[in-house]
C-alpha cells in the first residue's frame, strides 16, 4: 500500500532535519516505535506495535536510514516480523524536507506490505486515516522538542503511546465526520 | 412378479434428522481415541516466497510438543498428484511457497492449544517474490508461476469439443459473417463470474491412528469421498489399500471442498504411523478459506448474434478461468464441466472456449455446480441482454431458441455432446403459468409507474451429471494415481437378513443428502420391506464397496441405481424360494408388505423371515440353491444425465441505498423422477439460497499482494433465511433413460440455476434508469455504484 503524505512543522527547517537526523530523538516522536540498536552507518533495530482492527501486532524488525543533508531527502527501508501473530511488514519511506514560510514542509512517500494475518484481518482499510493520526501525533511531539526549553525537556517529550483503540476511534470517527459534512453541505 | 408397494415418490420424513438435529450425530470430533495428540500447520503468509530456512528450535523447547516436521521430513512421500494434475502438490513446501496458507511445517502436540502455540513459535524466513494474483495479469504470462512451465495456461477447452481446431475456427467465423448482416444484432459483455469460499457448517477434520501390530491406519475424516482418500493415502505411505480404512461419518456438509485428497489427511495419516500415537487436525475458518479450495473464478466475455426478431445465430464466449496455484482432484476438469452446458439447451451453433491458468491464490475446485453455473451464467445472461437490446420478451426469445422435443432421444447439443432427455419449452411455459408471469409483469409495471424500481428476471438452464459412463475415465475422470482403477461407477450391496431386516451397503454417503432415506425408499420399493426395517451404511471403507463418492449430484443416478439393481438380484433370488414355500410358480409371486404371497391371493403369503430362513439354511431350499441372501452390484449409467429447468424471481431495488429486496422467487426443475419429493425440494432450496449468495453476497476478495481479504465470516457474508424469501418450487417430470429408475439429480441444479436469474431480475429493475450490467456480488454499493455511474 503506498501512503503519500505532505504536512507543516512550525520549525525552521534546519532544526527539524537536525532532528531527523538524531534517530533516538527521532524514534520518540513515532508512536508505538522503539528503537533498541544504532549504528552510524544508518543501521537500526527496534519495534513497532501496532493496533490494526483486530489485530494487534508487535513487529521486530531492522532499519536502514540513507540521508543527504545537502537535499535534505532520505530513506528508511526496512523489515519486521510479528513473532506471536506471524504477520510480516515491508516498509520503505522516502522523506524530504523544505523550508517554507514560518516553517517546515515534510513530504512522505510511503510503500507499506503487509502480509499474514495483519494483512487479511487487520483493517489495512484504515490505515491511511491512521496515518493522519499518527502524522499529528509526530508533528505535535517535533514542535514540543524543538520548543523544549532545555536539551534534557526535549528528551522527555514522547509521541503519546500507540492506543489502538484510540487510533482506531479516531480512524473510524474521521470518514463518519466526512459523511455528515457531505451530507448536510449537500442540502 | 410384481411390486404392489411403491415407496418411490413418496414424501417420507429423513429418518436421519432425530439423529442430527437432537446432537446425536457422530462427527468425527466425537470419536475420541486414547493418547490422542493435535497437529498444527505453519502457513505461509506470503503469496510466493522463497523458504530461505525454518527453525523450529524454540517450538521444539515448549513442554508438550511432540514432533515438529519439515519439508525434508517428508520428501520420500513425494509430492500429491491428483488425476489431470498439472502441478504436483508439495505435502510440505520447503522451496518456492505458492499461494498464502500453504503449509511449509507441521507440528504435533499433546493438545490443539499447544499445538498452535508451538506453531507460531516456528520461525521461517523468506524472500518474497513477485507474486501474480489478477487472473488477466496471469493469462498474459508477464510472470511464469510455476518454474520450468512455458505459460500460466495449463491447458483449454473448446468446443464444439472433438472437432479440429481449424472446424471450430469456422464455427467462429461464421458467428463473426453474421454480425455483418442487415437483419442481426450483435449483444457483448464481458462478466466476472466471482471467486467463492464454500462454506460447511463443520469445517474438514481429520484423526489417524496407526495400528503397529495390525500393521493397519484407520483415518476418520470429514470428507465426501472416503474410498479416494483411502487409496491416496496408501499410495502415498506404500501401504496396501487394504490396510487403510477410511471412515467418513456424519459429515456437516461439503458442497465439493470435501472432494479432495489433501495434505494435511496425507500427513495426519503419515504423522500418526510415525509417532504410533492417534493425531487429530481441525480446521480453522481461517484455514478453511486459505488452504482448502474455492470455487468459480472466471472472467469471460460472452457475445450473440442474432436476428432482430429473436433467432440466435451464434453464441461466442472466450473465457480464462483461475486455477489457484495447484491443481488438485478436479481443477482443471471444473471449466471442462462448463463447456458440457456452454450451448445450454438451445440449438444455436457455438463456439466456446476457456484457458485455465494458474495464479498465486488457493486453488479452486469443485464447488456446488463446478463449472456449470459459470457456464450457465454467462448464457442466460447474454441471451438476456439480447432480449432487451431487440425489446422481446425474454421468455420468447428462449422458447424460440430451444432445441426442440422432436430431437429427442438422439439430441447432440452444438457444443457436442449426446444428451438423453429433455423438454425445455414445457417447463419453461408451466414456470410462466404457474408463477402468473403475465401478472408480475403487471404488477412489476404498476410498481414502476409508482416510482419504485422493481425488475423480474428468468433463466433456464441445463446441467450435466450423473457422472460417469466408463469411457470418460479415457478423459482424465478416473482415480488411477490413488491406485483406484475403475470409472466412476456406482456400487451397492443388498442383503436380507434372517431376521426380515434389510441391511444396504454403499460406496457413497451423504453430507447433507438423506442417503439413508432415499436408498432405503430405493430398496423397499424393491423388495416391499418397510423402509423402517431397511438399515443403511455408508462412508466406511472397511465394509463398503468400491465407491465414488457424494458429488456432481451422482449419487441417486450412478450409486442408487447399482442398489436398486442388486435389490431386484436379491427379490429374483428371493422369488424362487418363495414359490418354493408357497409352492407356486415363481412368475406369480407378489412382493408386498414385508413379504411374498401368489398374485391374487394375498392371505396364502409367505414373510421375508422364512424366505430368509431357508436361505441361510439351503437344506430346506430347492437342490443347488446357494446360501445367502445378498446382491452387490457395481453399476455404470450409457451417458451423464441431463436435468433442466427455469426459474423466474422479482426483486425490488432501493435506488437510494442500492439495496437488493427478492419479492418472489419460483422454480420450475426437471431432475426426472422423484424418489422423495421433500428431499429433492430441500436440496433444491438449499441450492437456490446458494445461487444467491453468490449473486448477491459472497466473494473471495484478494489484494494485489495475495493477501484474502474476505477469510473470516466476517468479511464473507453467507446468506441466511432472513435474505431469502419463500422459495416456490415446482417440478415437471422428464424421465432419463440411462438409469433404471429414471432419475437425473438434483444436488446442484438450484445453484445452477438461480444466480443469473436474481441478476437478471436487478438489473431489469434498475434498466430503467440506464444499466446494463452489474457484476457479482449485487452488493448494496455495487448496485448504487452502478446506478450512479448509469445517471
Amino acid at each position: 500500500m503506498k501512503i503519500t503524505d505532505t504536512f507543516d512543522v512550525d520549525c525552521e527547517v534546519d532544526a527539524v532535519w537536525a532532528l531527523f537526523e538524531d534517530l533516538p530523538e527521532l524514534a520518540q516522536c513515532l508512536p508505538g516505535a522503539e528503537l533498541t540498536e544504532h549504528h552510524d552507518d544508518g543501521r537500526c533495530a527496534g519495534q513497532v506495535e501496532a493496533k490494526l482492527g483486530p489485530i494487534t501486532a508487535t513487529f521486530d524488525g531492522e532499519a536502514t536510514v540513507v540521508s543527504d543533508t545537502a537535499t535534505r531527502t532520505g530513506t528508511v527501508s526496512g523489515k519486521g516480523v510479528d513473532r506471536r501473530g506471524g504477520s510480516r511488514a515491508q516498509l520503505t519511506v522516502a522523506y524530504k524536507l523544505l523550508e517554507i514560510e514560518g516553517g517546515t514542509r515534510v513530504t512522505v512517500d510511503a510503500d507499506v506490505v503487509l502480509s499474514g494475518a495483519a494483512a487479511q484481518f487487520g483493517r489495512i482499510g484504515l490505515l491511511k486515516e491512521m496515518t493522519g493520526k499518527i502524522i499529528g501525533e509526530f508533528v505535535q511531539c517535533v514542535e514540543a522538542k524543538l520548543s523544549a526549553p532545555t536539551p534534557e525537556a526535549a528528551a522527555e517529550v514522547h509521541a503519546g503511546d500507540v492506543k489502538g483503540i484510540s487510533l482506531l476511534l479516531s480512524s473510524m470517527v474521521a470518514p463518519l465526520v466526512r459523511l455528515f459534512n457531505r451530507v448536510f453541505r449537500r442540502n | 412378479m410384481a411390486t404392489t408397494t411403491s415407496a418411490l415418490g413418496g414424501a417420507i420424513r429423513r429418518r436421519e434428522d432425530p439423529a442430527l438435529i437432537q446432537g446425536h450425530g457422530r462427527y468425527v470430533d466425537d470419536i475420541k481415541l486414547p493418547g490422542e495428540t493435535a497437529a498444527a500447520f505453519v502457513r505461509s503468509p506470503f503469496a510466493r516466497a522463497k523458504v530461505l530456512s525454518i527453525d523450529a528450535s524454540e517450538a521444539l523447547a515448549m513442554d508438550g510438543v511432540v514432533a515438529v516436521y519439515t519439508a525434508a521430513d517428508v520428501d520420500s512421500l513425494g509430492p500429491l498428484i491428483a488425476q489431470l494434475s498439472f502441478a504436483p502438490r508439495p505435502l510440505l513446501n520447503g522451496g518456492e511457497v505458492k499461494h498464502v496458507g500453504e503449509a511449509v511445517a507441521m507440528v504435533v502436540a499433546e493438545n490443539r492449544y499447544l499445538a498452535q502455540d508451538a506453531a507460531d513459535l516456528v520461525f521461517v524466513d523468506y524472500d518474497p517474490l513477485e507474486a501474480v494474483i489478477d487472473l488477466k495479469d496471469a493469462h498474459s504470462d508477464r510472470v511464469i508461476i510455476h518454474e520450468g512451465s512455458e505459460s500460466n495456461t495449463i491447458i483449454s477447452w473448446a468446443a464444439p469439443f472433438g472437432a479440429e481446431p481449424e472446424d471450430q475456427q469456422a464455427v467462429r467465423d461464421q458467428i463473426e459473417a453474421d454480425k455483418s448482416r442487415d437483419d442481426t444484432v450483435v449483444v457483448s459483455q464481458e462478466m466476472i463470474n466471482q471467486r467463492l469460499i464454500p462454506t460447511a457448517i463443520e469445517p474438514r477434520r481429520v484423526l489417524a491412528e496407526w495400528n503397529p501390530g495390525y500393521r493397519s491406519l484407520n483415518v476418520w475424516s470429514s470428507s465426501q469421498i472416503p474410498h479416494a482418500l483411502a487409496g491416496g493415502i496408501a499410495v502415498s505411505l506404500g501401504l496396501p489399500t487394504t490396510s487403510v480404512r477410511v471412515i467418513a461419518p456424519e459429515v456437516g456438509g461439503g458442497f465439493g471442498a470435501k472432494l479432495n485428497v489433501y495434505n494435511d489427511e496425507i500427513l495426519v495419516s503419515w504423522a500418526a504411523q510415525q509417532l504410533a500415537r492417534p493425531v487429530r487436525w481441525v480446521e480453522t475458518r481461517r484455514e478453511a478459506a486459505n488452504s482448502t479450495i474455492q470455487g468459480r473464478g472466471w472472467v469471460g466475455t460472452a457475445t450473440i448474434v442474432g436476428t432482430t426478431d429473436g433467432e440466435i445465430l451464434g453464441y461466442d464466449f472466450d473465457g480464462i478461468a483461475d486455477m489457484g496455484a495447484y491443481t488438485q482432484n478436479f481443477t482443471v476438469a471444473i471449466p471442462f464441466l462448463g463447456l458440457f452446458v456452454g450451448s445450454g439447451q438451445y440449438k444455436m451453433p457455438t463456439y466456446w472456449k476457456i484457458d485455465c491458468v494458474a495464479t498465486n491464490t488457493t486453488t479452486t475446485d469443485a464447488y456446488r455446480g463446478a463449472g456449470r453455473p459459470e457456464a450457465v451464467y454467462y448464457l442466460e445472461r447474454i441471451i438476456d441482454m439480447y432480449a432487451r437490446e431487440i425489446g422481446m420478451d425474454p421468455a420468447d426469445v428462449r422458447n424460440k431458441n430451444f432445441i426442440p422435443n422432436e430431437a429427442f432421444p438422439g439430441a447432440v447439443s452444438p457444443i457436442g455432446f449426446a444428451m438423453d432427455t429433455g423438454d425445455y419449452s414445457t417447463n419453461l411455459n408451466e414456470l410462466l403459468e404457474v408463477a402468473d408471469y403475465a401478472g408480475m409483469k403487471a404488477e412489476r409495471d404498476a410498481a414502476r409507474a409508482a416510482g419504485r424500481h422493481v425488475g423480474i428476471g428468468l433463466s433456464s438452464y441445463v446441467e450435466v451429471c450423473g457422472f460417469a459412463p466408463s469411457g470418460l475415465a479415457d478423459l482424465g475422470f478416473n482415480w488411477a494415481t490413488y491406485g483406484l482403477p475403475t470409472a466412476f461407477n456406482g456400487s451397492g450391496l443388498v442383503r436380507v437378513n434372517p431376521d426380515a431386516s434389510a441391511t444396504v451397503i454403499i460406496g457413497t454417503g451423504p453430507s447433507g443428502q438423506a442417503h439413508q432415506t432415499t436408498w432405503a425408499q430405493i430398496v423397499s420399493d424393491r423388495l416391499g420391506i418397510e423402509v423402517d426395517n431397511i438399515v443403511v451404511k455408508h462412508g466406511d471403507t472397511g465394509d463398503s464397496p468400491m465407491g465414488i463418492g457424494t458429488f456432481g449430484s451422482r449419487s441417486a443416478a450412478v450409486d442408487g441405481a447399482a442398489a436398486y439393481q442388486a435389490a431386484d438380484r436379491v427379490r429374483e433370488k428371493a422369488a424362487k424360494l418363495a414359490a418354493h414355500l408357497l409352492e407356486a410358480a415363481e412368475e406369480d409371486v407378489v412382493f408386498a408388505d414385508g413379504g411374498a404371497h401368489v398374485a391374487g391371493s394375498p392371505d396364502s403369503s409367505v414373510g421375508w423371515g422364512d424366505i430368509a430362513s431357508i436361505a441361510y439354511q439351503v437344506h430346506k431350499a430347492p437342490e443347488g440353491t446357494e446360501p445367502g441372501l445378498e446382491s452387490e452390484v457395481f453399476f455404470t449409467p450409457s451417458n451423464a444425465t441431463w436435468p433442466f429447468g427455469s426459474h423466474l424471481a422479482m426483486v425490488e431495488v432501493d435506488a437510494d441505498t442500492g439495496n437488493v429486496e427478492i419479492l418472489r422467487y419460483v422454480s420450475m426443475d426437471d431432475c426426472g423422477n422423484v424418489i422423495n419429493p421433500m428431499i429433492v425440494d430441500g436440496q433444491v432450496h438449499g441450492g437456490i439460497a446458494q445461487g444467491i449468495g453468490q449473486a448477491l453476497f459472497e466473494e473471495a476478495i484478494y489484494d494485489a499482494d495475495g493477501n484474502l481479504l474476505s477469510g473470516s465470516m466476517v468479511d464473507y457474508p453467507i446468506p441466511t433465511a432472513g435474505d431469502l424469501p419463500a422459495f416456490e418450487l415446482h417440478r415437471t417430470v422428464t424421465p432419463t433413460d440411462v438409469n433404471p429408475m429414471g432419475v437425473k439429480g438434483i444436488g446442484e441444479a438450484g445453484t445452477i440455476g438461480s444466480a443469473q436469474t436474481i441478476v437478471n431480475a436487478v438489473v431489469d429493475a434498475v434498466a430503467p434508469l440506464g444499466v446494463t450490467h452489474i457484476d457479482m456480488p449485487l452488493r448494496p454499493r455495487r448496485v448504487w455504484e452502478a446506478i450512479q455511474e448509469a445517471r
